[in-house]
């Protein structure tokens, strides 16, 4: 029993402990293996060698698992054992539920390990942050669901009336995750293990930001928000400086963040309202970010000092420092001249590991000093080891953060230098070699982030080992009295829990709805009958373009050129909206380690592919493409292909029944000439029926759509 | 029809009805939260971590 009552109404209770040290434990192991997957694609790009033609092994399949295990296993369990810990003791209950707390924690563990299986075997939607396939999608929700029930039912048990400020970033984050993932997770399944997303081109892309940006502002900001207003007080032992801020700070940024995803799509086929709307909002978000931070720092007042010899102290600081920085360099990055040069470039990728290495990681970090040696009861194994990895762990970010932003804005600056209407620098890989040293210095600065990680393990278990059973603690507090209407303002709303989760909500949905409807309402006003290319793919087209997300490739290649007169001089015509229409999902990709794709189409005579994907050296010297020699191996699968067109069918895609009927033999047939026309251009291998054909067949594909005519 | 409404849509002084809205709330707010009366009870809110 975790309750009683005494004859002085007071009610005496325990805590969960087991939950959250269950999740603290998480987070350790799976922090290890975020940053060992980081440091080892971090790796590839330098030595592209360790892609060790392994299909499994290749950068463009380990890069989601990095990215999904540094944010849902790293980050994630992070969230609910701070989430569990500090709630129980601010709503003065035990957690609602055992079983559901063992169905949280089990089922997302089960997620990850299944991410982890079935990422490098390339079974993937293609949607960055969102790659796992639908499955583990309806897993995802069904957990989440049993995390939300477990933290609202403490709030219904809670002893203490009014919900303090970290239960607030906490409730909202519960919230808004499970909308995202639940719309931006809208999929038709083809079979176990594929499926088509219902959003199509520019709409995928469109609800895919608002995600994908969202899922860093309600992941990765506001849960660490709140356990910034919970741990920060705690470890210096003062109250947080403004009450009132804090509450400014929570509405403001529950508002504004969720209108800011299209600045992932500046200068893209994206409506430019769109675009314009999501820039300034980007820009507005400056303020609450560093209202947020000044409060945390202003905390910190009378207390600094003591930063000199706490390591908890040094961590808290440097994290919320870091979250003050990436909030700043963020609406900078969405300003569009800016976003001009610094979009597809390694800035982004050095202002992503701003945040979640500095702000999540040093939070975690901070965290963990502070919450083991009290949930274990016994003392930090040494302070001097915390310190030593704080120094390496900030050297570490340090270096990968300038070394990015160098090579950023050296490749952005060499993409855009034109001398009148020609390229300065024509050939894309020149762009890329320039950089390769500071590929060298991010691996480097990774691995030292990764080797204090590994002397926080250690210091870590150390203190654990040397804990001794106890008895759990007994905790008194009186019950929750009636609610009376006689308290004003917020601390009346504060009191109405339900009240304040519909008004999240609320203020969650006007944003989404103003800036995703008109877009996918959008489509009914293109006219794709007008632009002879945009037709649906055909069957091997189809089957060509699962394999190019399969391996990854728009990791390093994206699909749009942009409205920027150097992308049009470097790839051809800028894209239209029109042109993705039966994209599901669009790939416009987030980064260019290689050329953009939108107009490879009939640049080149497939033997060039062909040679390629083989041994990229071997057509363009310097590259660090991995070589594909999986695909020159295994077969196409063709008898999946009619239930593919079929899914499609179902979105919209205008297939004719006669088509789907006969997918299989067209795809045989369109294979047969690839292999002719590989012959004619004096391939000798036999390649019947190889995935490398398909692969052709739709990189071909991607041209320019011929003039619009206005019959 | 609708997408020629769209094309011309010239009816800016909604955007800046909007813009009076939003700003008004948010000052609204602003003073509400900042208002003299609340300290006790913000006393109160920010000392609540430090309890247990």
């Amino acid at each position: 029993m975790s309750q009683s009552k005494s004859k002085d109404n007071l009610e005496h209770f325990t805590y969960d402990e087991e939950t959250p040290k269950l999740f603290f434990l998480a987070t350790i192991i799976w922090g290890a293996v975020a940053l060992l997957a980081g440091v080892f694609i971090a790796s590839q790009l330098a030595f592209w060698q360790l892609n060790f033609k392994l299909p499994w092994f290749t950068f463009g399949r380990l890069r989601p698992l990095h990215t999904n295990s540094a944010i849902f296993a790293f980050a994630g369990n992070a969230i609910f054992a701070g989430v569990y810990h500090s709630s129980q003791r601010l709503l003065k209950t035990r957690i609602f539920s055992d079983a559901l707390s063992k169905i949280h924690f089990w089922g997302w563990q089960l997620i990850i390990v299944l991410a982890a299986i079935t990422l490098p075997l390339g079974i993937t939607t293609g949607k960055e942050y969102a790659e796992l396939e639908w499955p583990i999608d309806i897993l995802i929700a069904v957990v989440w669901v049993a995390f939300a029930v477990n933290f609202f039912g403490m709030i219904a048990r809670r002893r203490e009336r009014h919900l303090y400020v970290a239960i607030w970033f906490y409730l909202a984050s519960i919230i808004t995750v499970a909308l995202l993932h639940i719309v931006n997770s809208i999929a038709l399944p083809v079979s176990l293990f594929k499926s088509y997303p219902v959003y199509a081109g520019v709409q995928d892309a469109l609800v895919q930001w608002w995600y994908g940006h969202n899922a860093v502002a309600f992941f990765l900001t506001t849960p660490y928000l709140g356990l910034m207003y919970y741990y920060l007080p705690k470890a210096v032992n003062r109250p947080i400086y403004s009450y009132r801020l804090s509450i400014i700070h929570f509405w403001a940024l529950v508002f504004i963040y969720i209108w800011t995803g299209p600045h992932h799509l500046l200068h893209s086929a994206l409506p430019d309202w769109a675009q314009t709307l999501g820039m300034i909002f980007s820009i507005m978000l400056l303020a609450p970010s560093w209202g947020g931070m000044i409060n945390g720092l202003l905390t910190m007042r009378g207390a600094w000092h003591r930063v000199r010899k706490e390591p908890i102290l040094k961590f808290l600081v440097a994290a919320v420092t870091f979250y003050g920085m990436s909030t700043f360099e963020g609406p900078l990055l969405s300003i569009k001249s800016v976003n001009a040069l610094a979009h597809f470039t390694d800035w982004i990728i050095g202002h992503v590991h701003s945040g979640v290495l500095g702000w999540n990681g040093f939070m975690i970090f901070a965290i963990l000093y502070y919450v083991v040696p009290k949930l274990w009861k016994t003392e930090l194994y040494s302070e001097k080891l915390a310190n030593v990895h704080f120094w390496m762990a900030m050297s570490g970010i340090l270096l990968y953060i300038f070394s990015m932003w160098a090579a950023g804005i050296t490749q952005g600056l060499m993409w855009r230098a034109m001398e009148g209407p020609r390229l300065v620098y024509p050939d894309f890989v020149e762009t890329l070699t320039k950089i390769i040293p500071l590929y060298y210095v991010r691996a480097f600065g990774g691995f030292l982030y990764l080797a204090g990680y590994v002397i926080m393990m250690y210091n870590i278990f150390k203190t654990i080992k040397a804990s001794k059973p106890a008895e759990p603690e007994v905790y008194s507090a009186p019950p929750l009295g009636k609610f009376t209407t006689d308290k004003q303002g917020h601390r009346y709303l504060e009191g109405l829990s339900a009240l304040f989760t519909v008004l999240v909500v609320i203020a969650v949905i006007v944003g989404s709805v103003i800036e995703i409807l008109p877009t996918l309402l959008a489509h009914k006003y293109y006219a794709p009958e007008k632009i002879e290319n945009v037709k649906p793919y055909t069957p091997l087209e189809l089957a060509g373009r699962d394999i190019y997300i399969r391996e990854g490739c728009y990791t390093c290649h994206s699909q749009m050129v942009r409205t920027l007169t150097y992308d049009i001089a470097r790839y051809g015509e800028m894209s239209r909206p029109e042109e993705f229409i039966y994209d599901h999902p669009f790939q416009f990709g987030s980064r260019r380690i290689g050329p953009d794709l939108a107009r490879v189409g009939g640049k080149y005579p497939d033997s060039w592919h062909y040679y390629h994907m083989y041994d990229p050296r071997q057509i363009t010297p310097g590259s660090t493409m991995p070589v594909y020699p999986h695909l020159f191996r295994k077969k196409i699968d063709y008898h999946i292909l009619a239930k593919k067109l079929l899914v499609m069918k179902r979105m919209g895609v205008p297939y004719s029944e006669a088509s789907i009927s006969s997918a299989i033999s067209d795809a045989q047939d369109q294979a047969a000439q690839v292999e002719e026309s590989l012959k004619s251009q004096g391939v000798k291998e036999k390649v019947r029926d190889k995935e490398i054909l398909a692969l052709i067949a739709y990189l071909q594909r991607l041209k320019a759509p011929a003039e619009v005519t206005d019959k | 029809m609708k997408a020629l409404y769209l094309a011309n849509y010239k009816l800016v002084f909604l955007n800046c009805i909007a813009l009076v809205l939003f700003f008004g709330i948010f000052c609204g707010a602003l003073a509400w939260i900042y208002r003299k009366s609340s300290k006790e009870f913000y006393d109160y809110m920010k000392s609540l971590p430090l309890e247990d």
